[in-house]
């Protein structure tokens, strides 16, 4: 479950001062999912970093299966989102000259495992985003729409609680978008894991069970079950 | 994140940019060679000195120093009169002004008693006018008188005598071609040598030859060559006898000679004869050698600071890869950081980074030093024979040394750029585009 009370963002100080977030107070059901559509600078991006413990808030609490994300100190807090939390993003931040086994790998090797354990465990995540074939290939080598399942298999991989999206088929043309939506929505469902999508996609967003819709750092509208204030 | 994983990519980030690692860390490569060289360079001379000088017999001189000053305290004054300074003299001893009171032959007695202390013999100061072949009527200058009865001297006939008599005499190689005889029928021929005494008079005293000693010459060819003797101490003491008879100088000495024996400690020996009299002041090739090693020592040390100076270059090159790479994996920190690499751990990735360019530029210099050395050492093998057989002696406390310090180089040389990659804050580092 996700809980998020009052939080408030702003950048910087005094007139130049920018509000990114206002008075955000919403509550999300344990294994839910849910998309935050705005249009750019709406405050989506900012308000996704804030909750997943990227971006501290200027005041307000984000609780998280009972935790409080901004109460941890620093240290404490990058183990919590390296356990917690996968993220996949629109530019997708693979490194290029390793290979995709290697990427997917990447938290296991943060979080300590050892590589026996993290390789059967990143096989795993690329046998279920369809990449097996792909491992020992480059990332570079791959397609736009490969490499977003490359993304997904190493958001999952650490078995998170919360996978966080920022426009994850931003990048990607219609049809291969729809193939990595189907897998997310899945992955939701299958894993248990909640999902939150960033997004200023209409139709992406009527996918979700819960939206909440951002205009100028505020709520101003609220669908779903699972979502409440 | 374990140490072995942030290794693992560091290595891996100095493969990827081969060229840039390969630059850096031959810049810190050259600057560990010029001071494991310099370094080898230095102990090789401190072998030879140690080998060398402190192998030969230990002879320490005695005198009695009422007044020293170094040639750096000017006087604008002349000394105040005291009658018991009469008899002193000012002498140049070893680099300062000293004013020595005369030994005497009951300083050598007590000298003599000292433990340790084998033989001990006044420095007599002859001054010889001429030598001769008993049967030539020829004279000849001669321009040293050795009393050399402590060690051995090569010879190219007869023998260089351990036990002297009062007539033994070897004479320098340079006496055959002289005295136009074979230097192996100089051997047995009587020779004479003319003093002056106190009158004036010239007092001739005849020596048997045993030896005619081989001279190796070194530096340029000299205009005028010069010969010399060796005699016995006995046969010393009767020729200063005859020299200073009759004169203020009889039985005195400006300084005592003392041979120390094989096994006895000569700083041990010293520090006791100094104790006999408040005005003792002894001199012994101990104090030379470590004088020697004090020189090379700070040689070696300012051509090291040298090769320092080549390494703080080398090490902003470092500082300069290292912010470079920074900068170009500004997405792959944030990344890393987003999936929850802690910032000490990004830190030490980058630190790691900068010790491997140290580690690995010590290692491939030290490398090649070796090369060097036996390059050298084999190259020149002959001309270093005099030399204890080696210009460079690389040793591994060195190494160790340099290999360790330039890892401490460089990683404060990462310090700059590590807690640059540790501040960065992920989410500016995932927006770049």
């Amino acid at each position: 479950m996700i809980e998020i009370k009052n939080l408030n963002k702003t950048y910087g100080k005094g007139n130049s001062a920018f509000t990114a977030l206002k008075s955000i107070t919403v509550t999300l059901e344990q294994g839910a999912n849910m998309a935050i559509l705005g249009k750019s600078g709406s405050g989506k991006s900012t308000l996704m970093h804030v909750i997943a413990g990227l971006d501290r808030p200027t005041s307000g609490e984000v609780i998280i299966n009972n935790v409080s994300v901004w109460a941890m100190p620093a240290k404490k807090l990058d183990a919590f989102r390296n356990k917690t939390i996968g993220f996949i993003f629109q530019a997708f931040f693979l490194q290029n000259e390793n290979t995709v086994l290697e990427n997917v790998m990447v938290p296991l090797e943060i979080r300590g495992v050892p590589f026996s354990k993290r390789r059967e465990t990143a096989i795993a995540a690329l046998k279920s985003v369809d990449l097996l074939d792909k491992m020992n290939n480059k990332a570079s080598d791959l397609s736009g729409g490969q490499k977003q399942r490359v993304v997904i298999a190493r958001s999952i991989v650490g078995d998170p609680d919360i996978i966080f999206a920022d426009e994850p088929t931003g990048n990607l043309d219609s049809v291969t978008g729809g193939i990595v939506e189907d897998m997310l929505f899945d992955l939701n469902k299958n894993t248990k894991a909640m999902l939150i999508v960033v997004t200023h996609d209409d139709e992406l967003a009527k996918r979700f069970d819960n939206r909440i819709v951002l205009k100028d750092g505020e709520i101003i509208e609220m669908v779903g079950k699972g979502v409440t204030s | 994140m374990k140490t072995i994983d942030i290794i693992k990519r560091g290595v891996k980030n100095l493969r990827r940019n081969k060229s840039r690692t390969l630059l850096t860390v031959s810049a810190i490569g050259i600057g560990a060679l010029t001071l494991v060289l310099t370094l080898g360079v230095g102990n090789a001379l401190q072998n030879y000195i140690n080998t060398n000088v402190q192998l030969s017999s230990s002879v320490v001189s005695v005198s009695k120093v009422i007044q020293s000053s170094s040639p750096d305290d000017q006087k604008d004054i002349v000394s105040e009169y005291s009658p018991t300074k009469i008899d002193s003299t000012v002498v140049q001893l070893r680099g300062s002004i000293s004013e020595v009171e005369p030994s005497t032959l009951d300083d050598v007695e007590a000298i003599a008693s000292v433990d340790g202390v084998e033989t001990v013999w006044p420095d007599y100061d002859i001054t010889p006018e001429y030598v001769r072949l008993s049967d030539q009527d020829t004279k000849y200058t001669l321009s040293v008188i050795n009393v050399y009865s402590y060690s051995e001297s090569s010879v190219v006939a007869g023998v260089f005598p351990s036990d002297w008599a009062l007539s033994d005499i070897v004479v320098d190689q340079i006496f055959a071609k002289t005295f136009g005889v074979n230097e192996l029928d100089l051997v047995g021929k009587e020779i004479v040598i003319g003093i002056k005494d106190a009158n004036g008079d010239i007092n001739e005293t005849p020596f048997t030859i045993v030896g005619v000693r081989e001279v190796v010459r070194f530096g340029p060819p000299q205009q005028t060559a010069q010969g010399g003797v060796f005699i016995g101490i006995d046969a010393a003491a009767k020729l200063h006898e005859i020299q200073t008879q009759g004169t203020e100088n009889e039985g005195k000495f400006t300084t005592i000679l003392a041979k120390v024996l094989d096994n006895a400690d000569e700083e041990t020996v010293i520090a006791t004869i100094e104790s006999l009299n408040d005005t003792y002041s002894v001199f012994g090739t101990s104090v030379i050698v470590s004088t020697l090693n004090t020189i090379v020592n700070f040689i070696t040390i300012a051509l090291a600071g040298f090769s320092g100076i080549a390494l703080i270059a080398a090490s902003f090159g470092i500082i300069n890869t290292q912010l470079m790479s920074v900068f170009e994996r500004t997405k792959e920190i944030g990344l890393l950081k987003a999936l929850g690499m802690s910032n000490k751990a990004v830190q030490r990735l980058f630190s790691y980074e900068a010790i491997s360019i140290g580690v690995i530029g010590a290692s491939v210099g030290t490398a090649l030093a070796y090369g060097v050395q036996v390059f050298v050492n084999t190259y020149f093998k002959d001309g270093l024979k005099d030399f204890g057989g080696a210009a460079i002696l690389i040793s591994i406390q060195d190494v160790v040394t340099v290999i360790l310090g330039l890892a401490l180089l460089a990683w404060l040389s990462g310090v700059i750029p590590a807690r640059k990659a540790q501040q960065l804050d992920p989410i500016a580092a995932l927006r770049e585009e």
